[in-house]
């Protein structure tokens, strides 16, 4: 019993001695951490908190590689973000867009979506693990980190464990040296390149066969028509985009027919580049089959910007 | 009992019902066999390997057999195969549990250990959760009499349980899985990355599967310590062996002496009358041994080739060990090499896949893939550069750098408080599944 006891109270002290290091330790990693100048948490913070510009552009890597924000901001003549986030998906814009909106009411939002954004995908559920560095900061957020498991919420009180696989990352974008996904490029994430040469990346095939069994998301479903109403609601425009693709699209695709039918019976402006005869084909402008380098995201950014000044959806002619 | 039938019933229930009946069959063989006399001892025996290997040939290797048997009437004339694939689903632990049976009544049948008339006692030998689903494969003289000992609590015991299960957690959630990501980007892409990237997604292999099973055996054994029981050990830092054959005295030690003992030795060992006959012997185990890892010509291959490296080996005589620092280190890199060439076969999805990773690895050419993001590249590589210091200095330099075991308590708990640490901050803990799991 005594020997139970003596053990016991080892075990006390090293809880203890754990819980302790884990707050310090963690303040220090996230003391770190808001020091970023780059990359895809210096993003998602901005969005979370700082975002003030007219114009900001949601998105995956589509959205982020392909906005040229300064291009944009020159065009539009009022202030741009791009706070497009690679690999994400509609279950991270969501959180994300009514954070932003919580504090801060900009004149447009671009949204842009994958013609197949509606499949259900379960890797979209554990990229959730972004948000942990931002737990107990919002209640988007929390709701959002309970979506990657039973064990996540629970995991998440130690402080330690909200930047699990980050240090590496958080000090690789702490210099102020790198451009792209920061402040200086107002978000844009510029890819170099083309795939001329290499014909086999060319051929890979970058659509969701939907042959097979079609799958939706209903969450993703909700999440749209709710923002869409919410957005409304605010008063804030809306605009929903698809970006280019070297391949294109079928245009029987079962994800991309829902997209479509439910943009529209929700009356939401979609502008469908998927199928684009001035990139569909056109090896100089991409970087790999579904993203534009830099000379394909600029020839775009130009052609979203004429859109939006004659569809005069930011308020009239612009000055 | 109660928390070992849970524990095997959480992955599917119904499968009980199949170690219920490998149990009773070699329970009541157990009793036969020490009951029976001459050629009758034999008959028992027979009947409880050919329901053991029945069972684990039904489940693992029907389809596989059957897939093969296709391809063959198909080759010999266009016939088709009238037998029907079974959609089943491998029984969790099947080749350990099976194996670890059959140890039972092969050393009962050898009069090395006394049939076991507790029905229960013996049900827990078979299904002692710890080591239940990936071993270590233990022998009846080992673990059956523990389970007639009092095991009272131990404080020092239980430390050296838990830390043990400590050390299996760092090495699985923090280096297993963390390569894991690496190695199946490149895996799994293998037609199209370039031959350095698939170099180091071998060598990433490599530690993986050393960090994934050793991880699995600590973790047993250190559980099994917490409440009194001694499991025996599994692997003895196999990567640092200065030929194949020192690697399979160091690599999964239970499985490696099982074949020995109840395979190899059955063959007649190396006490055969020709040279020939010793390396047809090698090759039957490996072969075997190939093929109990999987249903898949990758494995078999595996094991081919393991068996022709210690037939070389044998051939040119290689000194067991030296004591040069430089040839220690020459043959540590030559023998980890030759090592990683075979992991490329164990983890292909198909022979030919496996071939042509291996020339591409031989090619030598392209960039090397640092991944998107690059940073989980960096934790592996940090990963392994840590494990094989703390590794190097265990086997060469035990006495010096001593931190689990330190007397100071202050380096102990700083150890303890650091490792979960690592664990938190680096371990991948969206519940990545053992790979010998599958097996």
């Amino acid at each position: 019993m005594k020997e139970l006891t003596i053990f016991l109270k080892r075990i006390f002290w090293l809880a203890l001695i754990l819980i302790v290091v884990d707050v310090l330790l963690g303040q220090a990693i996230k003391y770190l951490f808001n020091k970023q100048k780059s990359g895809k948490y210096f993003i998602t913070s901005y969005a979370l908190s700082k975002a003030k510009e007219d114009v900001l552009i949601f998105g995956d890597s589509h959205a982020a590689e392909h906005f040229d924000a300064h291009l944009m901001q020159d065009s539009l003549k009022t202030s741009v973000f791009n706070l497009g986030v690679a690999g994400q998906s509609l279950v991270f814009y969501y959180p994300l867009i009514k954070s932003v909106l919580s504090y801060h009411k900009p004149k447009l939002v671009i949204l842009n979506l994958d013609a197949t954004e509606l499949v259900y995908n379960v890797a979209d559920y554990q990229k959730m693990s972004i948000f942990l560095p931002y737990y107990g900061e919002n209640k988007f957020v929390d709701s959002s980190i309970n979506l990657i498991g039973d064990k996540e919420k629970f995991l998440a009180l130690s402080s330690l464990f909200r930047y699990n696989s980050t240090i590496g990352y958080v000090l690789l974008n702490t210099s102020a040296k790198t451009y792209n996904k920061s402040y200086k490029s107002l978000g844009f994430d510029p890819q170099q390149g083309d795939i001329c040469k290499n014909k086999l990346v060319a051929d890979v095939d970058s659509k969701i066969n939907a042959k097979g069994k079609v799958k939706f998301d209903p969450l993703k479903l909700k999440y749209l028509v709710s923002l869409i109403q919410y957005l409304h609601a605010q008063n804030v425009q809306l605009v929903i985009t698809t970006t280019p693709l070297f391949n294109g699209m079928e245009d029987d695709n079962v994800y991309r027919l829902k997209l479509q039918g439910l943009l529209k019976a929700n009356g939401v402006q979609y502008w469908d580049y998927a199928n684009n005869t001035g990139f569909k084909g056109n090896c100089n402008l991409f970087s790999d089959p579904s993203h534009l380098n830099k000379t394909g995201a600029d020839l775009f950014t130009n052609m979203i910007s004429t859109q939006i000044i004659k569809s005069q959806i930011l308020g009239g002619p612009l000055k | 009992m109660a928390a070992s039938c849970y524990f095997y019933m959480a992955f599917v229930p119904i499968y009980i019902l199949i170690l219920g009946f490998t149990i009773v069959v070699d329970y009541f063989a157990g009793i036969l066999i020490e009951n029976a006399k001459g050629v009758r001892r034999k008959f028992f025996l027979t009947l409880s390997l050919f329901a053991n290997i029945g069972v684990l040939c039904a489940f693992k290797y029907y389809n596989f057999l059957n897939a093969n048997l296709s391809l063959l009437l198909s080759h010999l004339g266009g016939y088709s195969n009238p037998i029907p694939y079974l959609a089943i689903l491998l029984p969790i632990g099947l080749s350990f549990h099976t194996f670890q049976a059959m140890s039972y009544t092969i050393e009962v049948y050898r009069g090395n250990q006394s049939a076991e008339r507790n029905f229960g006692i013996y049900s827990l030998y078979v299904m002692f959760y710890p080591q239940l689903v990936a071993g270590p494969i233990e022998r009846p003289q080992n673990l059956l009499h523990q389970f007639y000992e009092k095991h009272e609590f131990s404080s020092a015991r239980v430390t050296e349980g838990l830390k043990q299960m400590m050390v299996g957690f760092l090495k699985k959630l923090v280096i297993a899985d963390r390569l894991s990501i690496y190695v199946d980007t490149i895996y799994n892409s293998s037609g199209v990355e370039s031959g350095k990237s698939l170099l180091v997604a071998t060598i990433f292999f490599a530690f993986q599967i050393y960090c994934d099973f050793s991880a699995y055996s600590d973790i047993a054994i250190g559980a099994a310590k917490v409440m009194g029981f001694d499991l025996m050990r599994n692997f003895n830092r196999p990567y640092f062996s200065l030929s194949i054959s020192e690697f399979w005295r160091r690599w999964h030690i239970s499985l490696s002496t099982w074949f020995k003992d109840y395979l190899y030795i059955s063959l007649g060992g190396s006490r055969v009358k020709t040279v020939f006959r010793r390396y047809f012997n090698l090759m039957v185990v490996f072969l075997i041994s190939g093929l109990w890892h999987g249903a898949n010509w990758t494995f078999v291959i595996w094991g081919a080739l393991n068996g022709l490296l210690l037939i070389i080996e044998s051939i040119f005589k290689m000194p067991a060990t030296t004591t040069v620092w430089w040839k220690r280190l020459i043959r540590t890199i030559y023998t980890f090499s030759l090592i990683c060439l075979t992991w490329v076969f164990f983890r292909a999805n198909t022979a030919h896949e496996a071939f042509s990773i291996v020339k591409k690895i031989i090619q030598f050419k392209g960039p090397i893939y640092l991944g998107n993001p690059k940073d989980h590249f960096y934790y592996s590589l940090v990963a392994i550069i840590a494990l094989v210091f703390i590794e190097y200095m265990r086997e060469y330099k035990p006495q010096s750098v001593k931190l689990l075991d330190n007397k100071n308590v202050a380096v102990r708990y700083s150890f303890y408080t650091l490792s979960i640490i690592a664990i938190l901050l680096f371990g991948v803990l969206d519940g990545g599944q053992f790979i010998y799991f599958q097996f």
